[in-house]
């Protein structure tokens, strides 16, 4: 067994906030997420490094993108630094053929931020990859923050009970992201750390309601 | 005489979620009173400490304020070789409390990166799924195998006699031969070393970051030395392990400090250079001469100068162009600081370092703002760190006071934002080929002027950070917004405003910001945002400018160089600006509720003047212009008897019969009532005046004043403010008069987005669906740039399709008619209004 030390964290400055809701007409789940463009830009390059053949069109015939098939990824590397720093950037950075489509951010999503349907330990969490499609919006930027906009579409139209949300797990190990559930009232807090990653949509102990 | 118009022109359903706050300000429940969460104007002072000779009820420091002192003597050697540090320090403790000592405890920070530190074994498990990375691995790896932790060598008393001492994780007690009496003081000397983390495997305020490329290291030293820890009058020593969240309480004193370091290494430190004539190249002392006077920054050590000396080559002409005497080739310098009271000392050291400076004018002094970075950092460095170093010095000192120290500096290194005293380390860099990102540069700036900032807090106003993180951090990330929003127009401002906060502050599952560091839920926006945005609103909205600058200033300077505490802050805001902020604190600081203001229900009352014909015209009005019912307009083709029996009809059937008719004994009654009045009352009744009652609804718990626009039908609007006083009779719940000559269609709270109001969809009037933010973004975007084009394509293809059409349509008719005309211009516009409208439907 790997005695697992985490990184500690120095000033802790990035977090995501999220709001979620279940669209009952459509049938998907409808995400607004903000981050900090810090965090988007990281990403962004934590993509190119780590995917440089991503440059596949994986639009749909609407011209949206989505993800057809789940196909696991390699969490981006660890390293702040390596964020904010190019200086060993040795191997060179590939070039997408979507530039600055939202398909990178798509792609982290899919990976980082997942609905389920059965309990799951994180190590299993490749199990629910195939299940939901995902279908991006689009971003607005925000004075130093980035909204990601988009959905996923549960297999079979039927809402999962959980959700597992990862963002930015792999940089900051203290890392806390925030998801407000809307659609219920009163509407519910989530808060997704290492220690806790996954919530229940259902009523779950570890919430609390919020006002 | 008034009557209500119209009953309800609006009414909303209440929530009626009334939780309880997580704290009741009152000793007592009062279910007497229909308040959800009692009198939220009642007096805080029973959670505040009890004011004394030490600290008063004004929220200054008291007569018998009282700090320890510690002043250190360090010789530290910095090993390239093996990225180890090893030291002697003296330290003299002063006893300034009124108590006496038995021992004195030491921090040991750098004991965190021991494989068993708590930090380590209380640390969660990290994601490791669905993959993880080769670096992940090796960071894992290294936290196990890491050396790390102090090595002490000796802890001995001044005449070199060993002192019994013990080590608790990262803190270390050592008892005293005998008790330490109130106002004495006592030498003692540690002898150390440690090994230096690697920033690229383990996350840490200070470490080395590798170079392979040229081989050279850039080390950013801190938490390298033993600090005292903390005695204070509120907690005895500050008995918290250093686990990484909670910052550091440490005890103001002189620094003389001797770094020896290779020879061609360049060094940048807390304090003044006290040796440069020994260390500096005489070129670098001109040029440090010539910055001082220069209103721009300057390089000391150039990219050129600094590339070359990557090369690591000693240069005997250099040897012997320093002055230093020595003979032959030497290997190391010693560089020596000193530093007159800080809390802290850091120091950064490299090859790779370009320097460069900047003298700002600071009150009576020139401070040398001075950055130091390697040649990854340009073009960025150079453009914008010395200048966000001035920046910073100029408006905090206008919030606070003169930054007191004689340099100020910003070094990039393996550190992406950490704050000492003097010095600060900074992360973000460009690309390899020397651009980067709009994202990139703000960070920049950003991050220098948090930094830079912290001098003043918690350096200077020297705040428990182990406890409060907030008192540094949010106050800090106040100043930092003002001084982003001095440096450019629509500068990106994560923090600060306060609609930012608002998706944090609308859910749930938080704790307030009294809350001890080691327990908060979410820290970025806990302690720095939620303070920040706060402070704003309090400038902005509550007190205002003048009265905030000057009690926020009044409280830095009260607490320069000294320690306060919460109470200390919120006392002294309330007595240098004469406003009573009980209600604040507790909302924003004491508790986890949230502004959610309502617009409930609107009721329009105007003067009756009872006139009896103008009442039976109004009536009579009324009735017309009233819509009939669904049985009335069905019925109204339906036969009625008295149409074919007219025997049935009677005088009030008749035309003579008016049931608004008006009895000429209520025409002299009315005339009676007017005589009776005088003019003053006359000219009343006369009046047009709208009286507008609106009920205002206290969702979210937070009360706040009420800003509400109100739109008026001859398109004009005025902003209106009404004062959070409005709610002390009730917190839940309030009704508002608003008098107007003019009738108003619309109203809109807090519609300049200032207090951080978390649903706007009850702030309006008429009712406004404000869909998620989701579902705006969507309907606001709902096509995408490809299917634009597709769809502007189609039209094109078949406007040109039905011109075609038309073409040949009306060739067959001239045909018919020899001469018809060939206008066709209604034609061509009926063809070129299809696609429109067709495309608008």
């Amino acid at each position: 067994m790997i005695l697992l030390i985490t990184a500690l964290l120095l000033h802790p400055v990035h977090e995501t906030i999220a709001e979620i809701e279940w669209n009952e007409k459509t049938k998907r789940f409808e995400v607004a997420m903000r981050l900090d463009a810090i965090d988007d830009q990281w990403i962004r390059r934590e993509s190119k490094r780590e995917l440089p053949n991503k440059a596949k069109n994986e639009n749909s015939s609407d011209g949206q993108a989505t993800s057809s098939d789940r196909n696991p990824k390699l969490l981006p590397s660890l390293g702040r630094r390596q964020a904010t720093r190019a200086v060993t950037a040795t191997r060179k950075q590939p070039n997408t053929a979507n530039g600055e489509t939202g398909n990178w951010r798509l792609q982290y999503v899919e990976t980082h931020f997942l609905v389920t349907d059965r309990e799951i330990e994180t190590g299993e969490a490749s199990k629910v990859f195939s299940q939901p499609r995902y279908h991006w919006l689009g971003i607005e930027e925000d004075r130093g923050h980035v909204w990601w906009y988009f959905e996923i579409e549960p297999a079979g139209g039927k809402r999962p009970d959980s959700l597992v949300n990862m963002m930015l797990f792999e940089k900051e190990s203290d890392q806390a992201n925030r998801v407000l559930l809307l659609g219920t009232k009163p509407s519910r807090t989530f808060i997704h750390t290492l220690k806790s990653p996954r919530h229940s949509f259902e009523s779950d102990s570890q919430d609390v309601e919020s006002n | 005489m008034m009557r209500n118009l119209v009953q309800t022109l609006f009414s909303t359903s209440i929530l009626a979620i009334l939780g309880l706050s997580s704290l009741n300000a009152q000793p007592l429940p009062n279910p007497k009173h229909s308040d959800s969460q009692g009198d939220r104007f009642y007096q805080i002072d029973q959670w505040l400490p009890t004011p004394n000779d030490q600290r008063t009820a004004s929220g200054a420091p008291g007569p018998e304020y009282w700090q320890q002192r510690a002043d250190y003597q360090i010789s530290v050697t910095l090993d390239d070789d093996n990225q180890r540090i090893s030291a002697v320090a003296k330290i003299d403790y002063h006893n300034e409390s009124p108590h006496l000592l038995n021992y004195i405890w030491v921090q040991l920070d750098q004991n965190r990166f021991e494989p068993d530190a708590i930090s380590a074994t209380a640390s969660p498990a990290p994601a490791l799924a669905p993959r993880v990375t080769f670096d992940r691995l090796k960071s894992i790896f290294a936290r196990l195998t890491f050396d790390g932790g102090y090595k002490i060598k000796s802890v001995k008393d001044q005449q070199g006699s060993p002192l019994k001492h013990t080590i608790n994780e990262t803190m270390m007690r050592i008892d005293l031969p005998k008790p330490m009496m109130p106002g004495e003081s006592i030498t003692f000397s540690i002898e150390y070393a440690y090994n230096i983390i690697d920033s690229n495997l383990i996350s840490g305020r200070s470490g080395h970051e590798f170079f392979e490329k040229d081989g050279n290291y850039i080390y950013e030293i801190a938490q390298w030395f033993p600090r005292v820890v903390s005695y204070t009058d509120y907690t005895g020593w500050q008995n918290k392990q250093f686990i990484g969240r909670g910052e550091f309480t440490l005890e103001l004193g002189n620094y003389d400090v001797s770094i020896t370091v290779p020879e061609d290494m360049v060094v940048a430190s807390t304090g003044e250079l006290a040796n440069p004539d020994q260390v500096l190249k005489p070129a670098w002392i001109e040029r440090l001469a010539e910055a001082r006077k220069s209103t721009k920054p300057m390089f000391i050590v150039t990219p050129e100068e600094a590339k070359e000396n990557e090369g690591g080559e000693q240069n005997e002409s250099d040897a012997s162009d320093n002055g230093t005497g020595r003979e032959g080739k030497v290997n190391t310098k010693t560089w020596r600081f000193m530093a007159r009271n800080v809390r802290d000392f850091a120091f950064a050291a490299s090859r790779k370092f370009i320097w460069d400076a900047m003298g700002v004018k600071v009150g009576d002094q020139t401070v040398m703002a001075m950055s130091y970075y390697p040649n990854e950092g340009e073009p960025l460095w150079s453009q914008y760190s010395t200048e966000a170093i001035a920046h910073t010095l100029e408006v905090y000192g206008r919030y606070s006071f003169d930054y007191p120290y004689p340099v100020a500096i910003s070094v990039n290194g393996p550190v992406y934002g950490m704050e000492y005293p003097m010095i600060c380390f900074n992360g973000p860099r460009p690309e390899d080929d020397g651009t980067y990102s709009k994202t990139t540069k703000y960070a920049l700036i950003s991050v220098i002027i948090h930094e830079v900032g912290h001098n003043y807090f918690p350096m200077i106003v020297n705040s428990d950070e182990r406890q409060w993180t907030w008192m540094d951090e949010g106050l800090n990330t106040f100043l930092q917004y003002l001084s982003e929003q001095e440096w450019e127009e629509n500068y990106p401002s994560r923090r600060g405003e306060p609609e930012k906060i608002v998706p944090y502050m609308r859910g749930g599952n938080q704790r307030p910001i009294m809350t001890g560091s080691e327990e908060i839920l979410q820290f970025g926006a806990n302690a720095y945002a939620k303070p920040a945005t706060a402070l704003n609103i309090l400038r902005e909205t509550i007190m205002g400018r003048e009265l905030f600058d000057f009690a926020f200033k009044e409280y830095a300077v009260r607490w320069k160089f000294k320690r306060p505490t919460p109470s200390d802050f919120f006392r002294t805001m309330e007595d240098a600006s004469g406003v009573d902020l009980d209600w604040f604190w507790r909302g924003w600081f004491y508790s986890t509720d949230h502004v959610d203001l309502g617009i409930e229900d609107v009721n329009l009352f105007v003067i009756d003047q009872g006139d009896p014909d103008e009442a039976a015209e109004r009536k009579r009005k009324e009735r017309e212009e009233k819509e009939p019912s669904i049985s009335d307009q069905r019925n109204e083709e339906l036969p009625k008897r008295i149409d074919w029996q007219p025997g049935l009809k009677d005088f009030y059937n008749s035309a003579d019969y008016d049931e608004f008719s008006v009895e000429e004994s209520a025409r002299k009654a009315y005339q009676k009532m007017l005589e009776e009045l005088d003019d003053s009352q006359r000219s009343l009744l006369q009046r047009t005046t709208n009286f507008y009652v609106v009920k205002f609804r206290n969702h979210g718990g937070i009360v706040m004043p009420i800003i509400v626009r109100l739109h008026y039908a001859d398109n004009t609007n005025e902003i209106v403010r009404v004062p959070v006083d409005i709610w002390r009779s009730n917190g839940d719940s309030v009704s508002k008069l608003f008098v107007s000559e003019k009738e108003i269609v619309r109203m809109e709270l807090d519609p300049f987005r200032e207090t951080a109001d978390t649903e706007s969809s009850n702030n309006h009037w008429p009712p406004k669906l404000i869909p998620s933010r989701f579902k705006l973004y969507k309907s606001s975007s709902s096509d995408n740039e490809m299917r634009k084009a597709n769809k502007k394509k189609e039209a094109a293809e078949k406007k040109a399709a039905k011109e075609a059409e038309n073409a040949s349509g009306n060739e067959s008719e001239n045909k018919d008619e020899a001469d018809a005309s060939t206008d066709t211009p209604s034609n061509t516009e009926a063809s070129e209004a299809a696609p429109s409208s067709q495309s608008s439907q």
